[in-house]
Protein backbone atom coordinates (compact mmCIF):
# COMPACT_ATOMS: atom_id res chain seq x y z
CA UNK A 1 0.00 0.00 0.00
CA UNK A 2 1.18 3.51 -0.74
CA UNK A 3 0.66 5.98 2.13
CA UNK A 4 -2.24 8.39 1.76
CA UNK A 5 -1.29 11.66 0.14
CA UNK A 6 -3.18 14.88 -0.24
CA UNK A 7 -3.66 16.68 -3.53
CA UNK A 8 -5.77 19.82 -3.08
CA UNK A 9 -9.17 18.63 -1.84
CA UNK A 10 -8.63 14.95 -2.52
CA UNK A 11 -6.80 12.30 -0.54
CA UNK A 12 -5.61 9.14 -2.21
CA UNK A 13 -3.86 5.85 -1.60
CA UNK A 14 -3.25 2.67 -3.50
CA UNK A 15 -3.83 -0.82 -2.12
CA UNK A 16 -2.36 -4.03 -3.50
CA UNK A 17 -4.71 -6.81 -4.65
CA UNK A 18 -4.22 -8.83 -1.47
CA UNK A 19 -4.69 -5.77 0.75
CA UNK A 20 -7.85 -4.87 -1.13
CA UNK A 21 -9.20 -8.39 -0.69
CA UNK A 22 -8.35 -8.55 3.03
CA UNK A 23 -9.80 -5.17 3.91
CA UNK A 24 -12.91 -5.77 1.79
CA UNK A 25 -13.56 -9.08 3.56
CA UNK A 26 -13.06 -7.45 6.97
CA UNK A 27 -15.56 -4.76 5.96
CA UNK A 28 -18.22 -7.33 5.07
CA UNK A 29 -17.60 -9.33 8.25
CA UNK A 30 -17.68 -6.36 10.59
CA UNK A 31 -20.68 -4.94 8.71
CA UNK A 32 -22.54 -8.20 9.37
CA UNK A 33 -21.55 -8.10 13.04
CA UNK A 34 -22.83 -4.55 13.46
CA UNK A 35 -26.09 -5.49 11.72
CA UNK A 36 -26.53 -8.45 14.06
CA UNK A 37 -27.09 -6.02 16.96
CA UNK A 38 -26.03 -8.76 19.36
CA UNK A 39 -25.24 -6.70 22.42
CA UNK A 40 -23.87 -9.72 24.28
CA UNK A 41 -20.98 -9.65 21.83
CA UNK A 42 -18.19 -7.77 23.61
CA UNK A 43 -16.94 -6.35 20.32
CA UNK A 44 -20.32 -4.75 19.66
CA UNK A 45 -20.44 -3.46 23.23
CA UNK A 46 -17.18 -1.67 22.49
CA UNK A 47 -18.55 -0.16 19.28
CA UNK A 48 -21.62 1.09 21.14
CA UNK A 49 -20.44 1.71 24.69
CA UNK A 50 -22.53 2.96 27.60
CA UNK A 51 -22.81 6.74 27.58
CA UNK A 52 -23.27 6.84 31.35
CA UNK A 53 -20.80 4.95 33.48
CA UNK A 54 -22.56 4.86 36.81
CA UNK A 55 -26.18 5.27 35.78
CA UNK A 56 -27.57 2.12 34.11
CA UNK A 57 -31.01 3.68 33.65
CA UNK A 58 -29.67 6.73 31.82
CA UNK A 59 -27.30 4.48 29.85
CA UNK A 60 -30.19 2.26 28.75
CA UNK A 61 -32.27 5.28 27.75
CA UNK A 62 -29.40 6.77 25.74
CA UNK A 63 -28.91 3.41 24.05
CA UNK A 64 -32.62 3.15 23.27
CA UNK A 65 -32.56 6.58 21.63
CA UNK A 66 -29.27 6.38 19.72
CA UNK A 67 -27.88 2.86 19.31
CA UNK A 68 -29.95 1.79 16.33
CA UNK A 69 -29.07 4.86 14.24
CA UNK A 70 -25.46 4.85 15.31
CA UNK A 71 -25.10 1.15 14.46
CA UNK A 72 -26.76 1.75 11.07
CA UNK A 73 -24.36 4.62 10.34
CA UNK A 74 -21.42 2.47 11.35
CA UNK A 75 -22.53 -0.47 9.20
CA UNK A 76 -23.17 1.84 6.23
CA UNK A 77 -19.78 3.50 6.64
CA UNK A 78 -17.96 0.19 6.85
CA UNK A 79 -19.78 -1.15 3.77
CA UNK A 80 -19.01 2.07 1.91
CA UNK A 81 -15.32 1.36 2.36
CA UNK A 82 -15.81 -2.21 1.16
CA UNK A 83 -17.70 -1.00 -1.90
CA UNK A 84 -15.05 1.61 -2.71
CA UNK A 85 -12.43 -1.13 -2.62
CA UNK A 86 -14.53 -3.45 -4.78
CA UNK A 87 -15.07 -0.75 -7.37
CA UNK A 88 -11.59 0.71 -7.23
CA UNK A 89 -9.34 0.89 -10.26
CA UNK A 90 -6.55 -1.52 -9.31
CA UNK A 91 -6.83 -0.62 -5.63
CA UNK A 92 -6.50 3.11 -6.16
CA UNK A 93 -8.75 5.01 -3.73
CA UNK A 94 -9.41 8.73 -4.13
CA UNK A 95 -11.66 10.37 -1.54
CA UNK A 96 -12.87 13.76 -0.35
CA UNK A 97 -12.09 14.92 3.15
CA UNK A 98 -15.57 13.90 4.33
CA UNK A 99 -15.07 10.43 2.83
CA UNK A 100 -11.67 10.27 4.52
CA UNK A 101 -13.53 10.68 7.80
CA UNK A 102 -15.73 7.74 6.79
CA UNK A 103 -12.55 5.76 6.21
CA UNK A 104 -11.10 6.75 9.58
CA UNK A 105 -14.29 5.80 11.40
CA UNK A 106 -14.62 2.49 9.57
CA UNK A 107 -10.98 1.55 10.13
CA UNK A 108 -11.40 2.40 13.81
CA UNK A 109 -14.50 0.22 14.12
CA UNK A 110 -12.78 -2.69 12.39
CA UNK A 111 -9.73 -2.32 14.66
CA UNK A 112 -11.97 -2.18 17.75
CA UNK A 113 -13.65 -5.43 16.71
CA UNK A 114 -10.32 -7.16 16.00
CA UNK A 115 -8.92 -5.94 19.34
CA UNK A 116 -11.94 -7.36 21.14
CA UNK A 117 -11.55 -10.71 19.37
CA UNK A 118 -7.85 -10.83 20.34
CA UNK A 119 -8.48 -9.81 23.93
CA UNK A 120 -6.65 -6.48 23.65
CA UNK A 121 -8.30 -4.59 26.47
CA UNK A 122 -5.64 -2.43 28.08
CA UNK A 123 -2.55 -0.52 26.99
CA UNK A 124 0.29 -2.96 26.46
CA UNK A 125 -1.94 -6.00 25.80
CA UNK A 126 -0.37 -7.98 22.99
CA UNK A 127 -3.50 -10.00 22.39
CA UNK A 128 -3.83 -13.70 21.73
CA UNK A 129 -1.56 -15.22 19.12
CA UNK A 130 -2.27 -18.92 19.50
CA UNK A 131 -3.75 -19.71 16.13
CA UNK A 132 -3.16 -18.76 12.53
CA UNK A 133 -6.35 -16.74 12.66
CA UNK A 134 -5.09 -14.84 15.70
CA UNK A 135 -1.85 -14.06 13.90
CA UNK A 136 -3.75 -12.97 10.81
CA UNK A 137 -5.94 -10.67 12.90
CA UNK A 138 -2.93 -9.29 14.75
CA UNK A 139 -1.22 -8.44 11.47
CA UNK A 140 -4.41 -6.90 10.11
CA UNK A 141 -4.80 -4.86 13.32
CA UNK A 142 -1.29 -3.42 13.03
CA UNK A 143 -1.58 -2.82 9.31
CA UNK A 144 -4.94 -1.04 9.65
CA UNK A 145 -3.31 1.13 12.32
CA UNK A 146 -0.72 2.11 9.77
CA UNK A 147 -3.43 2.88 7.19
CA UNK A 148 -5.28 4.91 9.80
CA UNK A 149 -2.23 6.90 10.88
CA UNK A 150 -1.41 7.62 7.26
CA UNK A 151 -4.90 9.10 6.64
CA UNK A 152 -4.54 11.29 9.72
CA UNK A 153 -1.18 12.58 8.51
CA UNK A 154 -2.66 13.43 5.11
CA UNK A 155 -5.64 15.20 6.70
CA UNK A 156 -3.44 17.05 9.19
CA UNK A 157 -1.84 18.90 6.29
CA UNK A 158 -5.08 20.74 5.68
CA UNK A 159 -6.23 21.48 9.22
CA UNK B 1 -33.38 42.68 51.72
CA UNK B 2 -30.65 44.64 49.94
CA UNK B 3 -30.62 44.77 46.19
CA UNK B 4 -27.70 43.05 44.65
CA UNK B 5 -26.43 42.75 41.14
CA UNK B 6 -27.04 39.06 41.27
CA UNK B 7 -29.67 37.65 39.01
CA UNK B 8 -30.57 34.42 40.75
CA UNK B 9 -32.82 33.00 38.02
CA UNK B 10 -30.27 33.41 35.25
CA UNK B 11 -27.52 32.15 37.52
CA UNK B 12 -29.49 29.05 38.33
CA UNK B 13 -30.21 28.37 34.67
CA UNK B 14 -26.60 28.89 33.74
CA UNK B 15 -25.55 26.52 36.46
CA UNK B 16 -28.09 23.92 35.38
CA UNK B 17 -27.02 24.24 31.76
CA UNK B 18 -23.38 23.73 32.48
CA UNK B 19 -23.37 20.85 34.92
CA UNK B 20 -22.44 18.10 32.49
CA UNK B 21 -19.16 17.09 30.94
CA UNK B 22 -18.06 14.88 28.08
CA UNK B 23 -15.28 12.56 29.22
CA UNK B 24 -13.06 10.59 26.84
CA UNK B 25 -11.40 7.47 28.26
CA UNK B 26 -8.16 5.80 27.33
CA UNK B 27 -8.33 2.64 25.25
CA UNK B 28 -5.61 0.39 23.84
CA UNK B 29 -6.80 0.61 20.25
CA UNK B 30 -7.09 4.19 19.10
CA UNK B 31 -3.91 5.84 17.88
CA UNK B 32 -2.72 8.98 19.62
CA UNK B 33 -2.55 10.82 16.29
CA UNK B 34 -6.14 9.84 15.52
CA UNK B 35 -7.52 10.89 18.91
CA UNK B 36 -5.78 14.28 18.67
CA UNK B 37 -7.11 14.70 15.12
CA UNK B 38 -10.69 13.91 16.17
CA UNK B 39 -10.42 16.45 19.01
CA UNK B 40 -9.19 19.09 16.55
CA UNK B 41 -11.60 18.43 13.74
CA UNK B 42 -14.73 17.80 15.82
CA UNK B 43 -14.33 20.24 18.72
CA UNK B 44 -12.26 22.80 16.82
CA UNK B 45 -9.41 22.80 19.33
CA UNK B 46 -6.08 24.19 18.22
CA UNK B 47 -3.26 21.72 17.75
CA UNK B 48 -1.70 22.32 21.19
CA UNK B 49 -5.00 21.90 23.07
CA UNK B 50 -5.92 18.77 21.17
CA UNK B 51 -2.48 17.33 21.84
CA UNK B 52 -2.67 18.18 25.55
CA UNK B 53 -6.10 16.57 25.96
CA UNK B 54 -5.04 13.50 23.99
CA UNK B 55 -1.99 13.08 26.24
CA UNK B 56 -4.19 13.53 29.31
CA UNK B 57 -6.42 10.70 28.06
CA UNK B 58 -3.36 8.55 27.40
CA UNK B 59 -1.46 9.27 30.62
CA UNK B 60 -4.23 9.82 33.16
CA UNK B 61 -6.81 7.51 31.63
CA UNK B 62 -9.40 10.19 30.96
CA UNK B 63 -9.94 13.81 30.05
CA UNK B 64 -12.87 16.20 30.10
CA UNK B 65 -13.18 17.52 26.56
CA UNK B 66 -16.39 19.54 26.85
CA UNK B 67 -18.67 21.08 29.45
CA UNK B 68 -22.23 22.26 29.00
CA UNK B 69 -25.86 21.24 28.92
CA UNK B 70 -26.89 17.61 29.04
CA UNK B 71 -28.33 17.41 25.53
CA UNK B 72 -25.25 19.02 24.03
CA UNK B 73 -23.00 16.60 25.92
CA UNK B 74 -25.11 13.66 24.73
CA UNK B 75 -24.60 14.84 21.15
CA UNK B 76 -20.85 15.01 21.75
CA UNK B 77 -20.76 11.54 23.31
CA UNK B 78 -22.72 10.09 20.39
CA UNK B 79 -20.33 11.77 17.95
CA UNK B 80 -17.31 10.39 19.84
CA UNK B 81 -18.87 6.90 19.70
CA UNK B 82 -19.26 7.50 15.97
CA UNK B 83 -15.50 8.01 15.81
CA UNK B 84 -14.94 4.90 17.91
CA UNK B 85 -13.72 6.82 20.94
CA UNK B 86 -14.83 5.66 24.36
CA UNK B 87 -16.77 8.62 25.76
CA UNK B 88 -19.24 9.11 28.59
CA UNK B 89 -21.26 11.95 30.13
CA UNK B 90 -20.75 12.96 33.71
CA UNK B 91 -22.54 15.34 35.96
CA UNK B 92 -20.17 17.88 37.44
CA UNK B 93 -20.07 17.44 41.22
CA UNK B 94 -21.65 20.49 42.84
Amino acid sequence: MTPWTRDDDMISAEFSDIETAILRDLCWQVGELVDSADHRDPALARLLPDAYRDDPVAAAEFRRLTARDLAARKAAGIRLIGTMLSESDNGRIVVTEAQAHDWMRALTDIRLVIASRLGIEEDGDEGRGDSDEDLFLRNAFDWLGFVQDSIVQALEEAL
Amino acid sequence: MPLTLDSPIVDEQTTLNRTWTTVVWNDPVNLMSYVAYVFRSYFGFDRATAQRLMLQVHNEGRAVVATGGREEMERHVEAMHGYGLWATLEKVPV
